[in-house]
């Protein structure tokens, strides 16, 4: 894991690998992650973002970013053996994803795609910088909250 | 990878480890796919579905069943590289995401909302449990079916 982290490089990678790095918005929040703070990630964790992207198999509900955002905490913070309901580390999970849909819905209100996307055209220069900036955003904040659980220093 | 897999396992040890409380809804159904479909799936993939529980950390958002579904699906159909690899890979998994949320909608009002599918309920009641687990295997049951199909695996519809 990196001891660094530039949180500027952060959204500008999640915005990028969007943009133009062939990535979907959901993979690009992984990504961005994967390549800035722990590089080991393996790339099944990425491709696990895959089927939320545009608001969940394009049905337009929860916006891709946060579900990436939610993935690459649960990477860090998550448990992959059956413990019990009331399992600190898994509450703490659950505040640290809630952390980062509470941050979306101040900065964007809700998390419906639909409500997004009304008036854009799927796909024009608008629809495509939107979904750039919330794949950034979600990506900055993650990466500050992994920063903050772990002692990690931002540059 | 196993060859040949037993649906109705992967929907009961889904709804079990959530109902004897282990895991939660996205946590149970990545790992009953796991231990059923692909013991090889590193544990990681299990823990990244660990935020997603009553819809997104407590907030009553997108379903967490629903969640532990997509997961599964990006697993076995999403991408290791996708900066260098073509679109059309991406394209199929996202029909079958497609597919997935569109069966659970189907079955339950049309929406994935957690708020929607609780409203009025206690969420400490046995009914809000209920309704939970039974949620859990069926999601877990149609990746199965989406899996499968997809990957050519025998399906057994005896066991469990």
């Amino acid at each position: 894991m990196q001891k660094e982290v530039n949180l500027e490089k952060v959204r500008r990678d999640a915005e990028e690998a969007y943009l133009q790095g062939g990535y979907h918005d959901s993979e690009a929040v992984v990504h961005a992650i994967r390549i800035n703070i722990e590089p080991a990630m393996p790339e099944a964790v990425v491709a696990a973002a895959l089927g939320f992207s545009c608001g969940v198999g394009e049905s337009q509900c929860m916006v891709g970013p946060v579900a990436g955002g939610v993935i690459a905490l649960g990477y860090f913070f998550g448990r992959d053996f059956p413990t019990t309901p009331t399992d600190p580390k898994s509450q703490r999970t659950l505040e640290l994803a809630n952390e980062i849909h509470e941050d979306f819905k101040k900065k964007h209100k809700v998390l419906c795609c639909h409500v997004h996307e009304k008036g854009l055209t799927i796909g024009s220069p608008e629809h495509k910088n939107q979904c750039a900036s919330f794949a950034g955003d979600v990506a900055v904040k993650t990466a500050e909250i992994i920063a903050r659980e772990k002692g990690l220093t931002l540059t | 990878m196993k060859k040949e897999v037993s649906i109705k396992q992967v929907h009961w040890d889904a709804e079990e480890v959530f109902r004897i409380g282990g895991f939660y809804c996205s946590e149970a159904i990545v790992s009953s796919v796991r231990k059923n479909i692909d013991p090889e799936m590193p544990a990681e993939l299990v823990s990244v579905a660990s935020g997603f529980p009553v819809g997104v950390g407590k907030s009553k958002c997108l379903c967490g069943a629903v969640s532990g579904a997509m997961i599964c699906l990006g697993y076995f159909f999403g991408r290791r590289d996708p900066a260098s690899s073509d679109d059309s890979q991406a394209r199929k998994c996202m029909e079958l995401a497609h597919e997935l949320q569109e069966s659970f909608r189907q079955n339950h009002k049309g929406t994935l909302c957690c708020h929607k599918h609780v409203k009025g309920m206690d969420m400490a009641s046995a009914e809000h449990k209920a309704q939970c687990v039974a949620f859990t295997g069926e999601m877990a049951r149609k990746t199965a079916e989406i899996i499968v199909r997809e990957l050519g695996l025998k399906p057994v519809y005896e066991g469990a």
